[in-house]
């Protein structure tokens, strides 16, 4: 297994992640953890935040880049790591036993 | 009479006296071809008309009412009637004829020819009749020569062979010059008569210019032109097919796009193959004298160059394919439109496709290949993650105050009615879990040590954890090694024959306790392992087949950049430990190695890697042992540690499993010193961080013992628990305080004694309830109040020690802390002036200096050491 694939099985399983979501910032999902449509309303919803946050961060300088962007809700927490043409978004419940 | 029209029959047919009309046939088609309708007969000329024995070949014959034939005469004159000419009137001049010819050719060469000759007649006709052939083919006439190409022909082949070769005198005459285009040139000869006149006019032409801008005199204005008449002309074409396109551009979006490729890409393709085609051309004509290779074409190149591009944009597009691929299967299962190919659909036709969706489970489609770039971003999420998981050990670990987030939550859940949300009652349950925690501590003042977290993986279970070792630069990064050195104990347990396990050499550090940052595997099990302290990347090992490695940490994979396998001088067994040594500017940092075959090897890497014995370990025969009765075996000894001590650049100590321990120079072969006081293999020494003076050393005979080496040959006392019956595999100092230590036990168990305090017992003791797997490492961290532990098992325990008399005190006032406690501890230590007042202290507790807790329990104490 090539070191991605290993470091995407060990995200899976780490304790109390529900999701692991690549998608590109058209809304386009590329692999899911998830079910088709969780993963699309995820994968929608976010990639449009992800490039407002991304344009802030280049607005305000443009040699600069965003590079992780986290939401945390009272549920759960959304990690959001943009790339260049992908972002990985991770769901995670950290409180979870 | 009216002139009546006649048309003669064809040319076969011999004509009567009484002209027939008949039907002209094949010549239609020229005479469409020129353009004129009507009736197109042929006029075959001719020019007599009295010879009725003759073939009339005229077709049209005009006669006038009184039989005088008026038929216009031809113009031009094919072959075939030339020569009837010739045979019907030799007395005619045929230069009429000719003259009549060139007339309408001027550039046609006239052959001149004389009478009676019918060859040359022939030979000249055949020359006339051929430019006739040609004019014919411009003329557009009425008169359609079918007949011209075949009358040469036929004339060619009477022509004799002796009249070949004659002589045919040509006369060449030269038309007038006529002019086809000209255009007149603007420029002047400067010495040209009307010079000046032109200069004159060429001013006042610039003036006029001048002038003209902004004068009152010239006004500009607009002029219609000729439209010329235009035609509209309908094609048809295949449809061109349409891609709807869109996305959302910002201005950083083409910052950053231009940044990426300056160059658009056709030019990139165009700058490519041009080079492609220099190299191809250079090679071709590298060889002297030869041409380019027909064989090999230019081409060829391009249609390399061109389809290393198409397997480039095919691999793109595979990707692009198996992503289409992956958002047509979302169509299918949503049964929404089968969209357009392009992998960029607008987001409104993709979200209302998504909402008829049916809740399948997402498969990822095998033949999805994830790109590397993405594999920064899972190391970046995955150390979120672990934060998330682990924030409050790494803050304890980090020695940062710790946070209280619960109370927030206590709130709101008093405020919220009805359903709890799972969250905040878990806030809860950890609240209360908490308090009771507290509760059962039995004093939180007390030095106590915290489970944070254990570096272990899958990858290392069941391996036997050997040596560890920090990193300089980055104090997270602990470098561990993997490797089995009990071989007996180890046969006998599992009862299968030993099998040298490859060895692992795993960088942990606190941000990633569930996986290592790099995993290094060697061919065989790794003993011991220590981080170069010059140059930090490197790293050297020692393994149990006595190959010494050193990796450099900046290149990937697990090659080594330097090991002694291949060397002669190697060492032969296990290579109990590894230390680099730093013995100034002019021989740099070397590594010096012991092993099990009784050899302290000092290795340097300045030219490849090279090495120099420095001690062979002798059995030396004990002095305090008078019945020693063993002959002098010459066989080295195995020597199991080797430490430098602290601002000594030339000596060191090392311990062998005689229970002995070796003071040694580096510029010696001999041992300058021995030291006796274990009676069983001293596995570890270790010299006392800020007191040179003083080592520690472990030892299987369940003790660990502190020696003034400077002193004396015999220890100062021995450290050792009530209850340990077991050997202690690993000792070390702490790095902030000079009177604590650290060992781990055969039984599992981790101790942590400090000086001051007392030296029976340790102040922190963890022991595993039932018997656990022995210890085999324990390390201070140097930046933060962490220990670490490693057992047999590849586990590696964190812990955080609390309440550790750890003082912020120079390295002076460590040094004296220590010697104050070890002469407290150790009477030999003591001067006969403090002796003295040692005594007196004592007959006279309460007069002179009051009542002092420390020197009663010296006294008790006096009995216990060794």
């Amino acid at each position: 297994m090539s070191e991605i694939e290993e470091a995407f099985m060990r995200i899976k399983t780490h304790k109390g992640v529900k999701g692991i979501i690549i998608s590109n910032y058209a809304g386009i999902s590329v692999k899911s953890t998830m079910s088709s449509s969780d993963t699309a309303k995820y994968a929608g919803l976010i990639s449009s935040l992800t490039l407002t946050a991304r344009s802030i961060v280049k607005e305000l300088d443009s040699q600069n880049d965003l590079v992780f962007l986290r939401v945390r809700s009272r549920k759960y927490e959304i990690m959001i790591a943009p790339d260049h043409e992908y972002i990985l978004i991770v769901i995670q419940n950290p409180d979870e036993e | 009479m009216q002139p009546t029209l006649k048309v003669p029959s064809g040319a076969k047919v011999p004509a009567t006296s009484s002209k027939k009309l008949p039907v002209a046939t094949g010549t239609m088609k020229n005479a469409t071809a020129s353009g004129k309708q009507g009736i197109s007969k042929k006029t075959k000329g001719k020019l007599s008309t009295t010879k009725t024995n003759q073939t009339d070949e005229r077709e049209i014959i005009i006669e006038d009412g009184h039989q005088y034939d008026v038929t216009p005469e031809p113009l031009i004159f094919t072959a075939e009637e030339v020569k009837q000419e010739k045979k019907d009137e030799s007395e005619k001049s045929s230069a009429k004829v000719a003259s009549s010819t060139s007339e309408k050719k001027e550039e046609a060469p006239v052959g001149s020819f004389s009478r009676g000759d019918k060859s040359d007649a022939a030979m000249s006709s055949v020359l006339k009749s051929s430019d006739q052939s040609e004019v014919y083919s411009e003329v557009s006439d009425d008169t359609g020569k079918e007949r011209v190409t075949e009358a040469p022909k036929e004339e060619a082949k009477g022509i004799p062979d002796e009249d070949l070769d004659k002589f045919i005198d040509i006369d060449l005459k030269e038309t007038e010059t006529f002019t086809v285009f000209w255009i007149p040139s603007i420029a002047v000869s400067a010495k040209a008569d009307n010079k000046e006149e032109l200069d004159k006019i060429n001013a006042s032409y610039k003036n006029l210019l001048k002038e003209k801008i902004g004068s009152d005199n010239f006004k500009s204005r607009p002029s219609q032109t000729l439209n010329l008449m235009q035609k509209n002309k309908d094609i048809v074409t295949e449809t061109i097919k349409k891609h709807e396109f869109e996305c959302d551009v910002t201005n950083w979006m083409l910052h950053d796009s231009f940044l990426e490729n300056p160059k658009p890409s056709h030019e990139l393709v165009a700058n490519m193959f041009e080079q492609e085609v220099k190299a191809s051309l250079t090679d071709q004509l590298k060889n002297k004298g030869t041409l380019l290779d027909p064989e090999k074409s230019l081409t060829d190149t391009y249609h390399s160059v061109s389809v290393s591009q198409s397997q480039i944009t095919n691999k793109e597009k595979e990707t692009t394919n198996s992503k289409v691929k992956s958002s047509k299967r979302i169509d299918k299962s949503s049964h929404s439109v089968h969209s357009s190919s392009s992998v960029t659909q607008s987001k409104h036709s993709q979200g209302s496709g998504k909402q008829e969706a049916e809740v399948t489970p997402f498969k990822a489609p095998e033949n999805i290949i994830l790109p590397d770039s993405l594999l920064t971003k899972f190391n970046i999420v995955e150390r979120i993650l672990t934060q998330n998981r682990y924030l409050e050990q790494q803050i304890l670990y980090r020695n940062y105050p710790t946070v209280e987030f619960q109370k927030v939550v206590e709130e709101e859940k008093q405020q919220e009615k009805g359903a709890l949300s799972r969250f905040a009652m878990l806030q809860v349950k950890k609240e209360s879990e908490k308090k009771e925690e507290v509760k059962d501590d039995i004093d939180k003042d007390s030095p106590h040590m915290i489970d944070l977290f254990k570096y272990t993986c899958s990858e290392v279970t069941d391996r036997l954890v050997s040596c560890a070792d920090w990193n300089g630069p980055n104090p997270d990064l602990l470098a561990v090694s993997y490797g089995e050195y009990n071989f007996l104990a180890e046969k006998a347990q599992s009862g299968k024959p030993y099998l040298d396990k490859p060895g692992l050499l795993l960088f942990w550090t606190l941000k990633s306790p569930k996986f290592p940052e790099r995993i290094i595997r060697a061919p065989s099990g790794i003993v011991s392992c220590h981080f170069s302290k010059k140059n930090p990347w490197l790293i050297a090992t020692g393994s149990c087949d006595g190959v010494v490695s050193i990796y450099d940490l900046r290149k990937k994979g697990d090659k080594p950049a330097a090991e002694s396998s291949q060397m002669i001088e190697k060492h032969i067994d296990t290579v109990w430990e590894v230390k680099w040594h730093d013995q100034g500017s002019e021989h740099g940092e070397n590594l010096i190695s012991i092993s099990s075959d009784g050899r302290i090897v000092e290795w340097s890497i300045k030219k490849g890697l090279e090495c120099r014995d420095l001690l062979n370990l002798k059995k030396p025969t004990n002095p305090n042992q008078k019945d020693d009765k063993e002959a002098a075996v010459f066989r080295n000894s195995v020597g199991f540690s080797l430490d430098f001590p602290k601002d000594q650049y030339m000596l060191y100590l090392a311990s062998t499993e005689e229970g002995t321990i070796h003071k040694c120079s580096l510029s010696y072969n001999d041992e300058l010193d021995t030291y006796w006081g274990h009676s069983g293999p001293v596995y570890k020494v270790r010299c006392s961080p800020f007191w040179s003076n003083i080592m520690l050393t472990c030892s299987a005979d369940w003790t660990v013992q502190v020696w003034d080496w400077r002193r004396d040959e015999s220890p100062l006392f021995a450290c050792r628990s009530q209850d340990l019956n077991d050997a202690v595999n690993d000792i070390e100092w702490s790095p902030h305080s000079s009177t604590i230590f650290s060992n781990v036990c055969d039984d599992g168990r981790v101790e942590l004694w400090d000086l001051s305090v007392s030296n029976i017992g340790p102040i922190i003791t963890k022991k595993p309830e039932q018997r656990g797997s022995p210890g085999t490492m324990v390390r201070f961290c140097q930046e933060f109040p962490v220990l670490v532990t490693g057992n047999s098992q590849g586990v590696v325990d964190v812990y955080r020690l609390k309440n550790l008399n750890q003082e912020l005190l120079t390295k002076d006032e460590h040094k004296k802390r220590l010697e104050k406690a070890l002469k407290n501890l150790n009477q030999e230590l003591l001067t006969k002036d403090e002796h003295k007042k040692r005594l007196e202290k004592a007959v006279y507790p309460i007069e002179r200096s009051g009542y002092h807790k420390g020197e009663d329990e010296e006294e008790e104490m006096e009995g216990v050491v060794d």
